[in-house]
């Protein structure tokens, strides 16, 4: 205990007498930099607690204000099967509260934009008409299309799915105006967002879209195309042309989804691009599309291709199974030298008809045990190959 | 008189020497900071109005296989398969790979979801084990489930490697059965793969401990903090390297290391690879650093990628016993993995990879804990011989920590920002207590258990498992696999 008062009063002897400027450079750099540490954990332990009592406290609010809105919506308006159902002055007074409560404050008006939004998504026929007028009667749309004035690409992007979800049919002209924006994510949500608004189907962006689409793009464009209720849908093979090789294999993939028959010549003819990977979407688009004309143009580009579109090319022809490509599947497991073909081989072998099958595979006398186990594996009906592709 | 010169030229050049290091350090964890920062923010933006529907509705969505080796996991087994199998995704399967077990685990998979064994044609594309037999239900509900059983390989690479193997999709997502995944798991961690444009390789994200976790039938029911000093001091740790280091790499495309526990890989690139390596001690470092290794030799363009989302809750050690062969381990397998491909260390050839991200892990993950123990070393001596200045070596001790401190708080506060994932005031605090004291209590352990994984690595030694107990969310007497403590 003696021992350690000594030192304790060393210690503080020597800080007392030297100042900061006698001590060397490093340890002058030290003590600044801990001095700046202690400072930053002060503002940082700070600022966890305060971003936490703000957080806390706005949660309280929105709770506050969906519980208010809630009761009003399923009390006065959710309540009626449609809109004409609503007599007007009930519609009235719904739609004076519902304002009241949105100009309570930001908060009140974030929760019903989000809540209207989310009975828009879920409900459908009348009721959701029902939502779409008070979206309107609120001029929430205001709130929306100013989102897509902002200088923030994400707040932009955040307006155009409030867009889509509402159905605001005449936004279409602040929508256009994004068609050109200069960032990817922006542009591919103004043409989703016109794709559902529009009535009639115009794929122009499609023409004129320079920068390649990440599959992301693709899947968001595919599934507001193909979930619109169009009259006329377009001949994709027009697009085939494209430069753009993810306008292309998106083409590829809304034709096959689309049946789009009339297309095989045209897809056949990009079995010569020089794209890999459009390659691939070609092979296996023919193959979907039950595509006979294509089984020879396949089976002689075969020994050019990869392992990956040599793989793809088997299954087509098992998926076509019009029995022409037997003798030459047949070969291709005999001789496979990767498992990818040989399991590609057998599983388009085993996909043809029973007697055509059944003809080749008593063909096959003198076969080793990884080529008989695959043929069991495909014949096992509790597993089902998924994923070669 | 010569030798008084030569001493303080050593002592000079040392002291210096160890300054700069730190500095370096420092400036380095600041660098990584910002990075992660800019990186989340831009996550979070991208993220603001996405929507999963579209990809949980797409015919275009690329298939997952997830693997989960499982070795004596009787005790979790049913739950465990029934969280993974109810993951939010619309094509995947779920391959759990039963590591000769020595107890009833493949009994009551058989039992539970009505097995039978299938004539599936297991294709040995890496070298595993032997497997026995491959099961498939025949309960159409559980039609995505296969159950592979294999013979002992003594390392969670060999069945791993044995589920690679089997795997139907184009994708696989590295975990285990006690893993408690987030249901949307899948969905976010396939998000880098559709969404960039250079080839994705690998995704991770935040990993959480789950030993104070309310768990129910193997789903996560409350995020509690844990109660236990080790477990807490190790929150700190994840938190401090998925949200503030992993993301920065992430930044850059100079990310290594990919969780064991959660990790989401291209197959055909981990196939060329080599798939995970059975010698490794880190397992999970080394097949990254060969991912990246074969992409770069290849000439061709990729990315790895983070995302600052918590999906995974695991158990981590709670005694030190298991924390000590944990870390022991981890240690000798990075230096076992930095050995092994030390052709990249500052090659221009690799790029980021080898002159950045490589060297990092070089001089301050490798090189941090042994320099530390030398300057603790030196520090003893200039102590005994009564050269030591206290005012300045006080001064470098609270800059040190001051420094360490704002570092884990900075975390907290980020980690707060992405998810706020403590309900309660209290837990939070509980963390930032722990951050104050965690240089002090936790870091020798660390700096410790380090050397002695060096030492391990250098003299050669092997490393033993014994029976150990885990707590937690689980019932009692559950003993950790081999494997399962590895990829703690």
């Amino acid at each position: 205990m003696q021992n350690y008062c000594d030192l304790s009063g060393k210690l503080c002897l020597i800080f007392s007498k030297v100042s900061y400027r006698d001590y060397p450079l490093l340890i002058q750099i030290a003590i600044l930099v801990s001095i700046l540490a202690l400072c930053v954990i002060t503002f940082t332990l700070s600022f966890i607690f305060y971003n936490r009592t703000k957080k806390q406290r706005y949660k309280r609010k929105a709770d506050e204000a969906e519980s208010l809105i809630l009761d009003e919506l399923n009390e006065h308006l959710l309540v009626y099967d449609s809109i004409t159902d609503m007599p007007q002055d009930e519609l009235n007074s719904t739609v004076r509260k519902l304002n009241e409560l949105k100009n309570k404050n930001a908060i009140f008006k974030e929760v019903l934009v989000k809540l209207l939004i989310y009975y828009k998504h879920n409900l459908t026929g009348n009721i959701s008409r029902l939502i779409t007028s008070a979206y309107f009667s609120l001029r929430l749309n205001e709130i929306t299309l100013s989102k897509l004035k902002s200088s923030f690409w994400f707040i932009k992007a955040q307006g155009l799915k409030e867009l889509q979800a509402i159905h605001d049919y005449d936004s279409t002209e602040s929508i256009q105006l994004l068609l050109k924006n200069k960032n990817i994510d922006v542009r591919v949500e103004a043409y989703a967002t016109l794709l559902k608004l529009q009535t009639h189907l115009s794929l122009n962006f499609l023409k004129n879209e320079k920068e390649d689409l990440s599959n992301w793009h693709q899947i968001l464009l595919f599934d507001a195309i193909t979930k619109s209720e169009y009259t006329e849908i377009p001949d994709f093979s027009y697009f085939l042309a494209s430069q753009n090789k993810t306008i292309v294999i998106l083409s590829i993939k809304l034709l096959l989804h689309y049946k789009q028959f009339k297309a095989i010549p045209e897809l056949i003819k990009l079995l010569a691009h020089r794209d890999e990977k459009i390659r691939n979407e070609t092979i296996y688009t023919l193959g979907a599309l039950n595509a006979e004309d294509a089984e020879q143009k396949l089976i002689s580009i075969y020994p050019t291709e990869r392992n990956l579109n040599k793989s793809q090319i088997l299954l087509a022809l098992g998926a076509i199974a019009s029995g022409n490509a037997l003798n030459f599947l047949r070969d291709k497991f005999l001789q496979a030298d990767h498992y990818t073909i040989l399991k590609s081989a057998t599983a388009a072998i085993m996909s043809h008809p029973v007697a055509l099958k059944e003809k080749i595979l008593e063909s096959l006398n003198d076969i080793d045990e990884e080529q008989r186990a695959i043929i069991k594996h495909f014949e096992d009906p509790l597993i089902k190959l998924h994923g070669i592709r | 008189m010569e030798y008084v010169k030569v001493k303080e030229v050593i002592r000079f050049t040392f002291e210096h020497g160890i300054f700069y290091y730190g500095i370096s350090i420092m400036g380095t964890y600041l660098m990584l900071i910002i990075f992660s920062i800019i990186e989340i923010i831009k996550y979070q933006r991208k993220n603001s109005f996405i929507s999963y529907e579209s990809l949980l509705t797409s015919q275009h969505t690329p298939g997952i296989s997830v693997i989960a080796p499982a070795y004596n996991e009787g005790e979790i087994i049913r739950n465990g398969v029934h969280t993974l199998l109810s993951l939010n995704y619309p094509k995947f399967e779920v391959i759990i790979v039963n590591d000769g077990s020595t107890d009833d685990s493949l009994q009551q998979l058989i039992d539970e979801y009505e097995l039978v064994e299938v004539n599936f044609a297991y294709h040995e594309e890496i070298v595993t084990q032997p497997v026995k037999k491959i099961y498939k239900s025949t309960n159409p509900v559980y039609a995505k489930l296969m159950v592979i059983d294999k013979e002992n390989g003594k390392s969670k690479a060999d069945a791993s490697n044995a589920g690679i193997n089997a795997a139907s999709y184009p994708l696989f997502l590295c975990t285990d059965v006690d893993c408690i995944l987030h249901k949307d798991t899948l969905l976010k961690m396939v998000k880098p793969f559709v969404e960039e444009k250079t080839k994705v390789i690998a995704t991770g994200a935040v990993i959480r401990i789950s030993n104070s976790c309310e768990v129910e039938n193997g789903f996560l029911k409350k995020v509690r903090a844990p109660k236990q000093f080790l477990p807490l001091f190790q929150e700190l740790e994840y938190i401090r390297a998925f949200l503030m280091g992993r993301m920065a790499w992430s930044r850059i495309n100079g990310l290594m290391l990919v969780s064991g526990g959660l990790g989401l890989f291209d197959k055909d690139i981990v196939l060329k690879a080599g798939g995970y390596s059975h010698e490794s001690f880190g397992e999970d470092l080394e097949l990254v650093t060969r991912m990246r290794i074969y992409m770069e030799d290849n000439k061709q363009k990729y990315k790895v990628k983070y995302i600052p989302e918590s999906m995974c809750w695991t158990e981590v050690p709670s005694t030190l016993s298991v924390y000590s062969r944990q870390r022991t381990r981890w240690a000798k397998g990075l230096a076992q993995t930095l050995w092994f491909h030390k052709k990249v260390f500052l090659n221009p050839k690799y790029k980021v990879f080898g002159l950045v991200s490589f060297p990092y892990w070089v001089f301050f993950e490798w090189l941090a804990p042994i320099l530390e123990f030398g300057g603790i070393i030196y520090y003893i001596y200039i102590i005994i011989t009564g050269q030591i200045t206290w005012s300045y070596a006080i001064a470098l001790l609270i800059f040190i920590y001051s420094f360490s401190v704002m570092i884990t708080i900075i975390s907290v506060l980020w980690d707060e920002i992405t998810g706020m994932k403590y309900q309660k005031k209290s837990e939070v605090l509980k963390l930032c207590a722990a951050a104050v004291i965690e240089p002090l209590v936790y870091h020798p352990l660390v700096l410790f258990f380090s050397i002695r994984g060096n030492w391990f690595f250098l003299t050669g030694q092997k490393l033993h498992w014994g029976i150990m107990t885990r707590s937690g969310f689980k019932k009692k007497n559950n003993k950790l696999s081999d494997y399962e403590q590895r990829k703690l």
